[in-house]
């Protein structure tokens, strides 16, 4: 390569034509949105879109959450999350969608039991239903666990061979346990992929003892929270003043657990804090909004 | 329930990217003959070691300390590597004649890994080295031949050493001047590709979009 070529390769850089859309050619290629029932009760009811009816401009519940979009699912320890994506991946399932399953902490067999014992709550036949949930068990494997690229290309083989469209990952902190500095880089790439593949994502993403309970913010810090289309907060908190007994309408000494949804890019939203409740049977509800 | 426990890649994945990295930092620092005729063939284990780095950092996630312990490198060494800067390697590259006088025994790690840095942009853009290219070039076109496409047997053999990627259509033409594609005059089809072409899979593939428009 002679000099003048560098130049020209490399000069001023480059145009690059392929990024750029006009933007009727960009919505051609956008997916058309639509509510995926999540199986959590009372939290399909928290999204809508707005659309134009007869000139009017009306709320419309979406039944879910957006298709296509990537959450963080996030809080401290034994605040619901894992049951959250467990019942997701469950519900989608049982209607004969396949779910793609990657756990990061609990090895698969673990995992699968776990799963059966949500079907069962949710009054479901596990067994008819089992083989549409495919677990890539990166908690026993180092090289799923510690190589992106490897589980990526898993994931990609996993997509293609049983056509996915659902994508759970639990948890996203454990891919950069070590390398906290690398959260978002993880994240980022994730992420990506997920829109790559046109997937419906769930990360689990654990919090932090100094992060504030009802925040978006997660390990690896605010940044990671901002890649992903939006963040489900779950919380919990100890009813130790008369003033939280009167606003949570708990005796004092109780646990109230809580859940807020912090953004989501991709359709409107409800933002109030609401009652997280985990019944008896290991289920995830979402109650009332706090105050109501 | 499907269970799937190891990655479905192949473990040499590594080896190859971190491979071809290294060949395109040569080709960068002028290639193996330039190499020789400056005597800095000893720049070679450098970029080997900053090829490696570079790879395990940005595709593989792998921290400092994991990466040293792989490569066989001190801490400080890799954070020197990764510091690198691109662009200053590439001012360095360019006036290739005044950094062979300066670092004529050994590649600094920091110009090492710049160029690493600027090899690995490369590749992941899809502009791999010229060896490759033309060895895989090689290999295509004698599976044309096996498969019988007279076409696209005779194209890349006729523009065997050509250097992609191909810009603009002069030096194709130069090339498959007189030839016939198909019924069609070779420069007529040329004239109608789209440029860039990274690579000979992409010839093949813009001259059959032509060809099936015609």
């Amino acid at each position: 390569m002679d000099r003048e070529e560098f130049q020209k390769l490399y000069g001023d850089g480059e145009v690059l034509l392929d990024s750029v859309f006009k933007g009727s050619q960009a919505i051609e290629k956008a997916p058309k949105i639509y509510g995926v029932p999540t199986g959590i009760e009372g939290l399909d009811d928290l999204f809508f879109v707005v659309v134009s009816e007869k000139g009017k401009i009306v709320k419309k519940n979406l039944g879910g959450i957006p298709a296509y979009s990537v959450f963080n699912i996030t809080g401290v320890s034994d605040t619901g999350k894992t049951l959250m994506v467990e019942q997701f991946a469950v519900n989608q399932a049982s209607k004969g969608e396949k779910v793609a399953f990657i756990t990061v902490e609990t090895p698969a067999n673990f995992v699968a039991s776990s799963l059966k014992l949500r079907a069962t709550a949710m009054n479901l036949n596990f067994d008819d239903f089992q083989d549409n949930i495919i677990i890539i068990d990166a908690a026993s494997s180092t090289r799923l666990r510690e190589n992106i690229p490897d589980l990526l290309a898993t994931l990609a083989h996993v997509i293609k061979e049983y056509k996915v469209k659902f994508t759970v990952v639990d948890s996203v902190t454990g891919l950069f346990e070590t390398k906290e500095m690398l959260a978002r880089a993880v994240v980022r790439r994730l992420f990506n992929f997920m829109k790559k593949w046109y997937q419906t994502a769930l990360f689990v993403s654990q919090k932090r003892s100094g992060h504030e309970e009802l925040t978006a913010e997660a390990a690896g810090g605010y940044a990671v929270g901002h890649i992903v289309d939006g963040t489900m907060v779950l919380a919990k908190e100890l009813v130790d003043s008369s003033y939280k007994a009167k606003l949570y309408g708990k005796p004092v000494g109780d646990i109230v657990r809580l859940f807020r949804i912090d953004g989501c890019r991709m359709s409107g939203h409800d933002t109030k804090t609401h009652f997280l409740e985990i019944t008896e049977s290991g289920l995830v509800k979402i109650g009332q909004p706090i105050g109501k | 329930m499907i269970v799937i426990g190891s990655p479905m890649t192949d473990e040499k994945e590594v080896e190859h990217l971190v491979t071809r990295v290294f060949f395109k930092s040569i080709e960068l620092l002028g290639g193996m003959s330039k190499l020789a005729e400056y005597r800095t063939l000893t720049w070679l284990p450098s970029l080997a070691r900053a090829s490696y780095v570079v790879v395990l950092k940005d595709q593989y996630m792998k921290t400092d300390e994991e990466i040293a312990e792989i490569v066989g490198l001190t801490k400080n060494t890799v954070r020197n590597i990764l510091r690198a800067d691109p662009e200053l390697a590439l001012r360095k590259v360019k006036a290739l004649e005044e950094l062979v006088k300066e670092e004529s025994k050994e590649l600094k790690v920091h110009t090492a890994g710049g160029v690493a840095k600027l090899a690995y942009r490369e590749v992941k853009e899809g502009r791999e080295a010229q060896t490759l290219i033309q060895y895989c070039s090689a290999v295509a076109e004698d599976m044309a031949k096996i498969l019988e496409i007279p076409w696209a047997y005779l194209v890349l053999k006729k523009t065997k050493g050509i250097h992609y990627p191909i810009t603009d259509s002069s030096s194709l033409k130069e090339k498959l001047q007189g030839v016939s594609i198909k019924g069609f005059s070779a420069e007529e089809v040329i004239s109608k590709l789209h440029y860039p072409i990274k690579n000979p899979a992409e010839l093949i593939h813009e001259i059959k979009q032509v060809l099936l428009n015609q």
